[in-house]
């Protein structure tokens, strides 16, 4: 009895809810048909990774060798350095280049000059747009021996030298400079998000007393702190996947020790053969990691800021 | 603000309607009387002036003489190997594709037992010019089959040995004369030169030098290696773990110490070489008969300047060098037909042309009366080649006409070359440069087994990472040249020995290919 | 606004604030400058330089003059500024439906299918799965294939829905007891207070757009509808010098090649910078607060 009366009333909010909510099944289907078309359908694409693939065979008729390459990949000798250079690389980029598009950001909302603001902005985010091979011959003429920044520094490095031959020199030039890249690309999304917080809250804090820095530790920061700290999980999401192109630009072979990372590893392979099925094992082994690296950045904000991709 | 939004969302959406309902009535319909589609990537300079290589006077004289009608198919540029694999796996093929066949993973042998493209042994007499050709050059006809004897596709085979040499090492005349001294030869005579360059020109660098070079042979032919794996008295042998690489690093330490080598070696590359050579940094360089000599001596803007070829260093003067740079002699551009084709015969018509008498002189040198012309027996390339109205290069001038310049299937003639190579310092370095022994060493196209084609190709990967790594450290000094041993043994555990016995076992079965 | 007056430590921080506005404009501005000088310097010039460029050496416009000669960059234009309406209006549709109903608290199953499309972001089958789907829909060689498949970016349906999260509830709650549905609530309510997001993902998506060649290259055959992006890579794989290195008498186009890179960014990049200053005002202040009360 109890239970019946349990499954009506449920039925009966099940029928409410979708009468009151109808036009949000409406808006998800496209979304949904999207995702399942292009995304989830093509999927059946993965099992390579498992496989020997041979285009001419097709996946159905190529052979399965199991973890095969998974393990061929980290039993390779340089796995070790591949890995660690990959994290290093990552983890230095999510510092300085998750942090400073926020300060930026939070600089340029002080500026009180608007024609200026609209000027440093139009000009911060343009070397986002200029390919990856010209900023990369710019980088290797600023750090070689009689480039600006070498000379510059000669004083704090000893000696005057071709930068991109110190080991220890490849991580913060390639930080610096995709910092230099996509700074101001970055800071858009935090523009924007600024431009949300209600202007009353600055009045009642300054009517409170606040200065500067108060409002901005109790108005500005938490107004944008959402935002912030979505693109903090999706970037901690993607740390293992560093980009070839601009390693394979900037490197030599002096310098593998601390530049080569995973994604050029498989490139230089790809190079000479392909090799679908190994580089879609490599891909797949980075994406579970990655994954799985999202899942629990994701789970922590969940429980101690309540924002959360899901 | 809100209506007009909201309209203009309608209206877009009307739209992405309407254009999706106009996509769908895109299907060709295919003639196939007499029709052939023929897929290749668009050579740079073609595509500098047509976008459809059908729309060249050689294609037309080419569809005209043979009466087919060819349908060109091009994948963007740059994208040749990503489009062909696509094309492949979705079973989208045309009649005729041209393509790096030799690289097929898993070997041309491999396209066959997919059932993608034809075994053209079996069927040779439908090509009786190419035939007679492979008849006639039994090692050319071993290049072009698996180890199964299959022949896979049509090649491009470069007609004359000349013909695969195009690089080597170039000096700047003008200071050797100011300087009094003659091109150097030996490696102590370099020595002298370099140095001389620092001393009295001021050169900071005196040689500059990519390292991927040494695989030419330069500079360590001296020590007879070279760098990379190259056949040596029928065995494959891997360059810097051979006896005398040992002491190639040696001198080039030295040279690097002296500062006669430019301090940069790791960090070179072609941007870096073209600044110092045109600049006066550099004295000395490796570099390609066109975009080395050619192009250097077209940018410097210094009066005077000049470049030679220098010849292969040896150890002893008047040594005959051993190492050189040179192609294999069926480099690129195999034009395979594949099991889509319905019109076998007709493929067979048209690819076999290239290697008939008739097809030679199409191929080579275009059509006659347009782009040459006969003077005592021997074709001449008219203004219209060589001194274009248009204003187009000579390589886009020739691009319109002929496929000599670059490649395709048939033999390449030796008289093109001599009046390509425009400038007499380019002439004279072709000539230079061919003087070596290089072509015994060049590696035919290997096939691994099916099997181990992967492994070897991963362990391959390790081992010239890092020797390539090795190498400059051990030039630079940061890597003192007494470890070389450990270098040795370090090779080794990456599986060296395994890659080369795979490689030589691969090298035998060419051998026998029949 | 009231005058206060300003602390000395403020006004610090004001001066220091607009010099290193300075500073970082010009750190950021040089790239620009050295693509703009180097793409009317001389071949010549260009192939022996090295460091800093401030002004045209041996100005020449030969590298524009060698794409002007390329037929299908007009084309190529036509093309993408089609690709670009249509794809960045459906991409805006789609992805503020996708926005609006997973921030929807009274929406159940929000949660799985947020999951289930960030899993997307991670694992995909690879190009000849998707090539396969495509051609299946009968894309192939359409400009639907560029415009379709990447009709939603999960990486801009999570900003954008972050963004509707931090809109009160209160505002859907009120509009509800009103008898509004939720298209109304979408359109009156949550798109007018989300200008600044909207405007951001206009700018994503049509970078996106203006600057995707891959999709391109693999489904269309028919050089006629060839975005210009597609073009410009060859334009520029043509004149790569590297390329060359077999071909012999090539000494005078080999040298165009170092400066026709740099004419190509700027023919490719300078209509899509004009975006900005339009999207722009909608990030200044005031502008939700306005949208509220009216």
């Amino acid at each position: 009895m109890n239970i019946k009366l349990q499954t009506t009333y449920k039925r009966n909010w099940i029928k409410t809810h979708f009468r009151q909510n109808w036009e949000l099944y409406l808006m998800i289907i496209p979304i949904i048909a999207y995702y399942v078309i292009f995304c989830y359908v093509p999927m059946y694409g993965t099992v390579i990774a498992f496989q020997n693939y041979s285009p001419g065979k097709g996946i159905l008729g190529s052979k399965w060798v199991g973890l095969k390459h998974f393990i061929d990949f980290l039993s390779s000798p340089d796995i070790g350095r591949l890995l660690r250079n990959t994290v290093t690389i990552s983890i230095n980029t999510l510092i300085f280049g998750f942090t400073t598009p926020i300060i930026l950001a939070l600089m340029m909302n002080e500026l009180r000059q608007a024609k200026f603001k609209r000027v440093v902005q139009t000009v911060s985010y343009m070397p986002h747009f200029i390919s990856v091979v010209v900023i990369c011959g710019m980088i290797k003429d600023f750090v070689s021996s009689d480039g600006f920044i070498s000379t510059f520094l000669a004083p704090l490095i000893g000696e005057n030298v071709d930068m991109l031959t110190r080991e220890k020199m490849f991580v913060p030039i390639y930080v610096t400079s995709g910092i230099w890249q996509t700074l101001g690309w970055d800071s858009i999304i935090y523009m924007a998000a600024l431009s949300g917080i209600d202007m009353q809250l600055y009045e009642a804090a300054k009517i409170d007393g606040a200065g500067k820095w108060n409002q901005m530790r109790y108005v500005t920061i938490p107004g944008i702190m959402p935002t912030i700290i979505i693109m903090l999980i999706l970037k901690i999401g993607s740390m293992l996947s560093v980009g070839y192109e601009k390693i394979i630009l900037l490197y030599n072979p002096l310098i593998y020790n601390t530049s080569d990372v995973i994604s050029t590893y498989v490139y230089r392979l790809g190079f000479e053969s392909q090799e679908w099925s190994y580089t879609s094992a490599v891909g797949l082994f980075n994406s579970i990691i990655n994954f799985i690296l999202l899942v629990s950045a994701n789970t922590i904000s969940r429980k101690f800021n309540d924002t959360s991709l899901w | 603000m809100k209506k007009g939004f909201k309209k203009a969302i309608i209206g877009a959406v009307a739209l992405c309607v309407t254009v999706s309902i106009a996509g769908c009535g895109n299907e060709e319909k295919k003639d196939s009387s007499n029709k052939l589609t023929y897929w290749m990537e668009l050579e740079s300079n073609a595509a500098m002036s047509v976008s459809d290589y059908g729309e060249t006077p050689f294609a037309k004289e080419l569809e005209k003489r043979l009466g087919i009608d060819i349908e060109y198919q091009h994948p963007p540029q740059g994208q040749g190997g990503e489009k062909f694999n696509v094309m492949v796996a979705m079973d989208d093929l045309p009649d005729i594709i041209e393509y790096r066949w030799a690289n097929y993973p898993g070997g041309p042998g491999r396209a066959i037992s997919e059932g993608i493209i034809r075994d053209i042994g079996k069927e040779l007499d439908k090509a009786p010019n190419f035939k007679k050709y492979l008849e006639e050059h039994p090692e050319i006809s071993k290049w072009v089959k698996t180890d199964n004897g299959e022949i896979f596709a049509f090649p491009f085979i470069r007609g004359d040995k000349s013909l695969q040499v195009s690089a080597g090492i170039c000096v700047r005349k003008d200071w050797l004369d100011e300087l009094g001294l003659a091109v150097p030869e030996t490696i102590d005579e370099w020595e002298n030169v370099l140095v001389a360059f620092k001393e009295k020109k001021g050169a900071a660098a005196p040689l500059t030098i990519q390292p991927y070079q040494f695989a030419w042979g330069t500079f360590c032919g001296a020590y007879g290696v070279m760098q990379g794996t190259y056949i040596d008295e029928g065995k494959v042998v891997f360059g810097s773990a051979q006896p005398g690489f040992k002491d190639f690093l040696a001198t080039m330490n030295k040279w690097y110490n002296m500062g006669i080598l430019d301090s940069n070696i790791a960090a070179v590359n072609s941007k870096t070489v073209d600044a110092n050579i045109i600049n006066g940094v550099s004295g000395a360089t490796a570099g390609s008969i066109g975009s080395g000599i050619g192009r250097w001596m077209q940018a410097a803007t210094e009066p005077g300047f000049e470049l030679v070829a220098a010849p292969y260093p040896t150890l002893n003067k008047g040594d005959y060098p051993e190492y050189g740079q040179a192609q294999s002699a069926v480099p690129w551009g195999f034009a395979a037909i594949t099991t889509s084709c319905e019109n076998v015969d007709l493929a067979y018509k048209l690819l076999d042309y290239g290697y008939s008498e008739e097809g030679h002189m199409l191929f080579n040198f275009g059509i006659e009366g347009e782009s040459y012309t006969m003077v005592d027996g021997e074709p001449i390339y008219t203004e219209k080649i060589t001194n274009n109205p248009d204003g187009l290069s000579m390589s886009a001038a020739m691009a319109m006409y002929m496929q000599s310049y670059n490649t395709g299937a048939f033999v390449q003639d030796k008289r093109y070359m001599e009046q390509y190579a425009s400038l007499p310092q380019q002439k004279q370095a072709w000539e230079i440069w061919s003087n070596t022994n290089a072509h015994e060493h060049v590696m035919p196209y290997l096939y691994m087994d099916e099997e181990e084609a992967g492994e070897i190709a991963k362990l391959t990967n390790s081992i010239s990472t890092y020797e390539s790594e090795m190498i400059i450290k051990f030039i630079m000094g940061i890597e003192p040249i007494e470890n070389y041993d450990k270098y040795l043994a370090e090779l080794e555990t990456r599986g060296l020995s395994k890659v080369l016995a795979a490689q030589q076992k691969a090298y035998e079965r060419y051998l026998v290919r029949e | 606004m009231n005058k206060i007056k300003k602390s000395i430590g403020e006004r610090i921080f004001e001066v220091f604030n607009i010099v290193f506005m300075c500073c970082l404009c010009i750190a950021m501005l040089y790239p620009m400058i050295h693509v703009l000088c180097a793409s009317f310097s001389s071949p010549q010039f260009m192939s022996g330089h090295k460091g800093i460029l401030l002004w045209p050496k041996d100005f020449t416009v030969n590298a524009y003059k060698l794409m002007a000669r390329n037929p299908m960059i007009l084309k190529g234009y036509i093309n993408t500024l089609i690709i670009l309406v249509f794809g960045v209006t459906l991409n805006i549709i789609l992805t503020s439906f996708g926005a609006y109903v997973l921030s929807r608290k009274s929406f159940i199953m929000r949660s799985k299918i947020m999951m289930m499309i960030v899993f997307t972001m991670y694992f995909s089958g690879g190009i000849i799965p998707f090539y396969f789907t495509v051609r299946t829909l009968g894309m192939e060689n359409s400009l639907l294939a560029l415009i379709l498949p990447s009709a939603i970016s999960t990486y801009n349906l999570i900003i954008m829905r972050t963004s509707f999260l931090s809109i009160p509830d209160s505002l859907e709650e009120s509009a509800r007891l009103d008898g509004a549905g939720h298209f109304v609530i979408l359109f009156r309510i949550v798109i007018p207070l989300s200008k600044a997001v909207i405007a951001v993902m206009i700018l994503y998506y049509a970078v996106g757009h203006w600057n995707s060649w891959f999709n391109a290259m693999l489904f269309l055959s028919d050089r006629k509808k060839f975005p210009l992006q597609l073009i410009l890579r060859e334009i520029l794989i043509q004149n790569d010098t590297s390329m060359m290195v077999q071909n012999v008498g090539i000494g005078e186009q080999g040298l165009i090649g170092e400066t026709i890179k740099y004419a190509v960014i700027i023919v490719s990049t300078v209509p899509i910078l004009c975006i900005y200053p339009f999207i722009q005002k909608y990030f200044e202040k005031g502008v939700m607060i306005g949208a509220v009360k009216g």
